[in-house]
């Protein structure tokens, strides 16, 4: 998005009353609808990208997280949904769409907007039973090892 | 037909006729082309307004496994990099490169450049799982940002 578009759209989102904040943070734009979702701009190939945070993780919870990812993915065969990914640097998993326009309206952006913030119960949920799988797995490895938990479940 | 069947059938017939292939039969959601030694399926989402291309690129060995590492960190740099995700079918050890248009945006005269560059970067997707698929360490794609972890603070 261009600079002009981009004050376009600032202006229709804040006259929005769905929309609870919007603001520049470095080259992206945020939206709050409850939830922050963030649009980026992929001017090389004329692309918006829509994303917002699933979950910040903890130590020792990237692996679990990025096979929460791939399960949550490989839905993508059958239908169109957001592609999950981590953000190693951050910390966290997040959810997003690229789609192939670089100039849409506010109208346009709102309604990505929604559909990230829609996806985001059932991929917080598919998170959160493979972290628990984990942690079952782990301590199931800790009893066959002989070690027992100091704290009960 | 319902409006998102034909919608998807007018343009596959569309993209036919500028490859001049024969008239295509669409029945289903999806329609197949190949692009030199490989298949790209185009496949519609049920309310008809997006489309993804979908490829083959990695068949696992039958006691390999996927590295989950890669395709994530691959979906999040290329979230922002084109729209290109990793699919994994596990079941099948299979890996898919996919990328969604919205229907509204393809244009059936660009169809030819769209499949080679979609089965180019496909082939490359392949060559740089497997390349990577031994290494014990993270993935080489950078994220896309120097600090794309600094989420808003309120």
């Amino acid at each position: 998005m261009d600079k002009h578009r981009i004050a376009e759209a600032l202006a229709e989102l804040r006259a929005n009353p769905r929309v609870e904040a919007v603001a520049m943070d470095g080259d992206d734009l945020v939206v709050r609808i409850g939830e922050f979702v963030r649009f980026a701009s992929d001017p090389e190939h004329a692309r918006t990208a829509c994303w917002a945070q699933v979950r910040l993780l903890s130590s020792g919870e990237a692996k679990p997280a990025a096979t929460a990812a791939r399960r949550y993915n490989s839905s993508l065969k059958e239908g169109t949904r957001m592609t999950m990914g981590l953000f190693l640097e951050g910390n966290a998993l997040i959810l997003g769409r690229s789609v192939d326009k670089d100039d849409l309206a506010a109208a346009d952006l709102l309604a990505l907007a929604d559909e990230v913030q829609a996806s985001l119960p059932a991929a917080r949920s598919l998170v959160e039973t493979t972290l628990e799988e984990q942690r079952a797995a782990e301590r199931q490895a800790m009893v066959a090892a002989g070690d027992v938990p100091l704290v009960r479940a | 037909m319902s409006d998102s069947q034909s919608r998807f059938a007018e343009f596959i017939k569309a993209c036919t006729k500028v490859l001049e292939l024969p008239d295509p039969t669409i029945g289903g959601d999806n329609y197949l082309f190949q692009v030199g030694d490989r298949w790209v399926e185009l496949k519609r989402n049920e309310r008809g307004d997006l489309v993804n291309f979908l490829s083959a690129i990695y068949l696992a060995p039958p006691d390999g496994e996927l590295r989950d590492d890669l395709i994530a960190s691959f979906n999040t740099h290329y979230l922002f990099n084109g729209g290109f995700s990793l699919v994994a079918d596990p079941e099948n050890g299979r890996i898919y490169l996919g990328r969604t248009h919205r229907l509204a945006a393809l244009d059936a005269r660009d169809i030819r450049r769209e499949l080679l560059a979609f089965a180019g970067t496909a082939s490359m997707a392949g060559t740089w799982y497997m390349r990577n698929e031994d290494e014990t360490t993270a993935p080489p794609s950078a994220p896309p940002r120097e600090n794309p972890g600094s989420f808003l603070k309120v």
